[in-house]
């Protein structure tokens, strides 16, 4: 099962097991595909549906809130907001 | 060979400065040659009361630590209440260029003499009875001097605790026949040498309870091997494993590349993939900047930092890359941890009161600011135990989500140490040397 989401929204590859994270289009969860298949996970890791039953919960939470200012990018320059 | 040249096979820091393209500041190019073994640590030091008490006895109230900021007391008459393990100390600016430190206690019926921090005026006053001190200590007023006919007056000053400060920074210790401060922080002045001449002020002061042993959420700060798992969104960016870590006497030092990707991925990313992962770029958005042909992803993270660094440190193409994009994470022994070169980071842990269990994490930024005025320090913000740092990306940026993902582990950690049945924990040898170096140093201090 592939769970789509209209393209990689806000979305990560995970740089060890190359899974595409990505917050669904509601904002409410993280939608997790990779080879083993696909998912649907709370920002704390949890596994909500699908076929994939786990996930990187740090990941999921990283990309569970806002983007703020660091050495880069500041309030003002950000190039989308999560919500 | 030193420990940073033996530590693995992987590209070292050293060899990584080599390629900077500044003159690389000397004290990077320190390495120490500390070896502080394999041996396990106690898991009781995380779990039990009677390795806390000692702490207690042995350490807090033995120990240099850093209680507050210059800037905290600009004026005469400013006071600074530091509580630690069940003692509360008041600090004292009693002079333009003189800071005392006293028991924050009335020598009448005991009451605090302060609750909070704040101007004081003249004189230190209870508010039980109206006893005063005056702001070097001496006494200014017996309340119904006739009733007190044991007290005389020039002996019935406040005790006090000795002060010392370093670079805007005060510090407090309790024991009279201490370590002079300047010996106790030995060589660390230097490594702070030729950052120390920038005038900072605390942009942001946060913190955070935990549930857990102060030293679990200390130690979670201290090394970059947690980084493969806790934050793998920027191994692309970051040279988790290439991390140099060093011991001076009193304090360690840790230096985490980045801009430069972690050993552990097993592929390679383009240098743009790279500060893609440090810009925190996402999948369906264009990249922040595109890198020149030719220019490695740590020399533009460098040029590009130092750019929004110019206004606020005008000398800054004088800092080599280095200085610029990595993370230079020193310790204190016991419980503070200034980040090196412009980065605004500094760390503080303690107890919460005299729990075991409960624990107090703070970070002030201090940076750099343009002109002449130093801007007022930050108000002070505190999470409770339930809340989340990502209620401060307001104040401290990104950083609020960094910290959220460390936060996530520490209750996970303090109920396995509870559950913990084997012999100790074991550490690396190398890029845990930190938390090595804060257990050997506390063993030093419980067995004098």
């Amino acid at each position: 099962m592939i769970i789509r989401n209209g393209g990689t929204m806000r979305g990560i590859k995970h740089p060890i097991t190359h899974e595409i994270y990505e917050v669904s289009d509601d904002a409410t969860n993280v939608i997790v595909n990779g080879k083993a298949g696909s998912g649907v996970f709370t920002f704390g890791g949890e596994w909500v549906s699908g076929d994939l039953k786990s996930a990187d919960e740090h990941l999921c939470g990283w990309l569970g809130s806002e983007r703020g200012e660091n050495r880069f990018r500041d309030a003002e320059n950000r190039t989308r907001k999560l919500s | 060979m030193t420990i940073a040249e033996s530590k693995s096979q992987d590209l070292t820091y050293q060899q990584l400065l080599d390629s900077d393209t500044h003159e690389v500041n000397p004290t990077l190019r320190m390495t120490s040659d500390v070896d502080f073994g394999t041996m396990n640590i106690p898991v009781e030091r995380y779990t039990s009361q009677e390795f806390f008490d000692l702490e207690v006895e042995k350490i807090w109230k033995k120990a240099w630590q850093m209680v507050c900021r210059e800037e905290h007391i600009p004026n005469v008459g400013d006071t600074y209440v530091y509580d630690i393990v069940g003692t509360s100390i008041l600090v004292v600016r009693s002079a333009p260029n003189e800071i005392k430190a006293f028991y924050n206690a009335c020598l009448h019926r005991g009451r605090q003499l302060r609750e909070c921090s704040g101007h004081a005026g003249d004189v230190i006053r209870c508010p039980f009875h109206a006893l005063a001190w005056h702001l070097d200590g001496s006494l200014e007023n017996l309340t119904t001097a006739w009733d007190f006919p044991q007290v005389e007056p020039e002996s019935f000053s406040l005790p006090e605790v000795h002060v010392a400060s370093w670079e805007g920074w005060v510090f407090i210790n309790m024991d009279p026949d201490c370590e002079d401060f300047n010996e106790y922080i030995g060589d660390l002045p230097m490594h702070f040498e030729k950052w120390a001449p920038h005038k900072k002020f605390v942009s942001a002061h946060v913190a955070k309870r935990y549930p857990v042993n102060w030293k679990v959420a200390q130690e979670a700060f201290m090394e970059a091997f947690h980084v493969i798992a806790t934050h793998p969104q920027i191994l692309a960016g970051t040279g988790d494993c290439n991390s140099q870590y060093d011991v001076f006497g009193n304090f360690s030092r840790a230096i985490t590349p980045n801009a430069t990707p972690s050993p552990h991925l097993q592929w390679e990313p383009t240098e743009q993939e790279i500060f893609d992962a440090i810009t925190d770029k996402r999948l369906d958005e264009d990249a922040m900047a595109t890198i020149p042909e030719g220019m490695s992803a740590r020399a533009f993270a460098a040029q590009v930092a130092r750019e929004r660094l110019r206004s606020a440190v005008p000398d800054v193409d004088e800092y080599c890359d280095a200085e610029i994009n990595d993370s230079m994470y020193f310790t204190l022994f016991p419980n503070f941890h200034p980040w090196g070169a412009f980065n605004r980071i500094n760390y503080r842990f303690r107890p919460v009161g005299t729990k075991v269990d409960e624990c107090l994490m703070e970070c002030i930024y201090t940076e750099d600011f343009e002109g002449d005025e130093r801007p007022a320090p930050a108000e002070y913000i505190e999470l409770g135990l339930d809340q989340e740092w990502i209620e401060l990306i307001p104040e401290i940026g990104n950083l609020a989500r960094v910290f959220q993902q460390d936060s996530f582990n520490l209750p996970k950690v303090q109920k396995g140490l509870e559950t913990f049945r084997a012999d100790g924990l074991t550490l690396t040898k190398y890029q845990e040397v930190k938390i090595r170096h804060w257990h050997a140093m506390a063993e030093k201090f419980i067995t004098r």
